[in-house]
């Protein structure tokens, strides 16, 4: 029996005409836009987890990428891993949207290299504590650097291009407000670097939440939206 | 259209309220506020007692500032960096020399600052010494010595 079969039978006799093919072809498609609308989700979650399971961990104070080295390291490793892959889909899923322009399609770029950054934060680890600065700890560092400074600019490139749809009002001022605010917060960060160390494990998190609700909000605006035609469509056709 | 944008919002606006809980508790789960601890001694007292020493206990993460009397226009100065026991323990973060004025005049009293960051429980003792930093300088006319504690909050 194919995968194509077992999906099939897993579906009610009520969904009319759903061949195997047919059946197996929604699942994976819709399997795939839930899990990109649902990666700062999951990310956050695992997050929560890996630290909860850190004796003398302080989110204030400590990094993300610091986690990897605690019990529930894995955890994290994982959890970068998956949703640097998400979110090139979700810069796949946009590529229709950002074709109207060459600056656009820049910033999908810039979204997708995003994805692949966070896969190369989950191969190579940060520093471990007390240990020595070693090729992966430096790619790491270098790599969250080109988070940090991309992830604005990749909003103000594709700010004028999300101007789609019902929300298209709404979708253009929030991607630049949230270009803005993830400069100025790269500002307040080369200040805390230099004053103020152990407010940083805070700022990342603040940081990332930032660029979580934006991609939350793109996400289930554009892929979402979709999704849910997608499930109109089986479900009368 | 109407009905699939209707909850498309309501969709986004659950995974966005979902989203800011989970950074809250993520900010909240083990977040200890650095404690702050200052020394500050002037140079009135260095004049009466030329040795000074202070015992501190600071949490893991917080900051000890210690600030000294200083006459830098004299030529004597705080020596820089402070001399701290074990590094791993505490580790210097900042260094400045307050001012009272922005123009001082020649002899006017200022204060040297240094801020220090504890970063894992144990002790360390920083020692400082003023003088003449040049070769022949006058060297160790007072001295400062502070033994941290570092305690897991």
């Amino acid at each position: 029996m194919t995968a194509a079969e077992i999906v099939a039978r897993l579906i009610p006799d009520r969904v009319p005409n759903a061949s195997a093919a047919r059946v197996s072809g929604f699942v994976v498609a819709s399997a795939r836009d839930l899990l990109i609308v649902c990666a700062p989700v999951l990310f956050q979650l695992a997050m929560v987890l890996a630290q909860s399971s850190q004796p003398g961990y302080n989110p204030l104070r400590d990094t993300i990428s610091s986690m990897v080295w605690g019990p529930q390291g894995w955890l994290q490793t994982v959890n970068f891993i998956l949703f640097g892959a998400l979110l090139i889909g979700l810069a796949w899923e946009l590529r229709p949207v950002l074709a109207r322009s060459g600056w656009a399609r820049l910033g999908g770029l810039l979204v997708l290299l995003l994805g692949a950054e966070f896969i190369i934060l989950g191969i190579c680890p940060t520093q471990s504590p007390g240990g020595a600065k070693d090729a992966a700890a430096v790619i790491h560092g270098l790599t969250v650097y080109f988070i940090v400074v991309s992830f604005p600019a990749a909003c103000f490139l594709m700010a004028r291009a999300l101007r789609v749809g019902k929300l298209s009002a709404f979708i253009f001022p929030y991607t630049l407000a949230t270009g803005v605010f993830g400069t100025g917060l790269i500002v307040l960060g080369v200040f805390l670097m230099v004053r103020e160390a152990h407010w940083f494990g805070m700022l990342e998190r603040v940081l990332l939440l930032n660029g979580f609700v934006w991609t939350e909000v793109v996400a289930v605006y554009f892929v979402g939206d979709g999704f849910l035609k997608r499930v109109r469509a089986f479900m009368s056709a | 259209m109407a009905g699939n944008l209707r909850v498309t919002l309501i969709i986004m606006a659950a995974l966005v309220a979902v989203l800011l809980a989970l950074g809250a508790c993520s900010l909240a789960l083990g977040a200890r506020v650095p404690t702050a601890v200052k020394i500050e001694i002037g140079s009135d007292e260095f004049a009466s007692q030329n040795n000074v020493s202070r015992t501190v206990s600071v949490p893991v993460g917080g900051t000890l500032t210690i600030a000294l009397g200083a006459n830098p226009s004299t030529g004597f100065s705080w020596s820089e960096p402070p001399a701290v026991s074990d590094a791993a323990v505490l580790e210097q973060t900042s260094n400045k020399l307050l001012l009272a004025e922005a123009k001082p005049i020649v002899g006017q009293p200022a204060t040297q600052a240094w801020t220090m960051r504890a970063l894992q429980p144990g002790t360390s003792t920083v020692n400082m010494t003023y003088g003449r930093p040049w070769p022949g300088g006058k060297k160790g006319i007072w001295t400062f010595e502070v033994n941290v504690t570092v305690k897991e909050k």
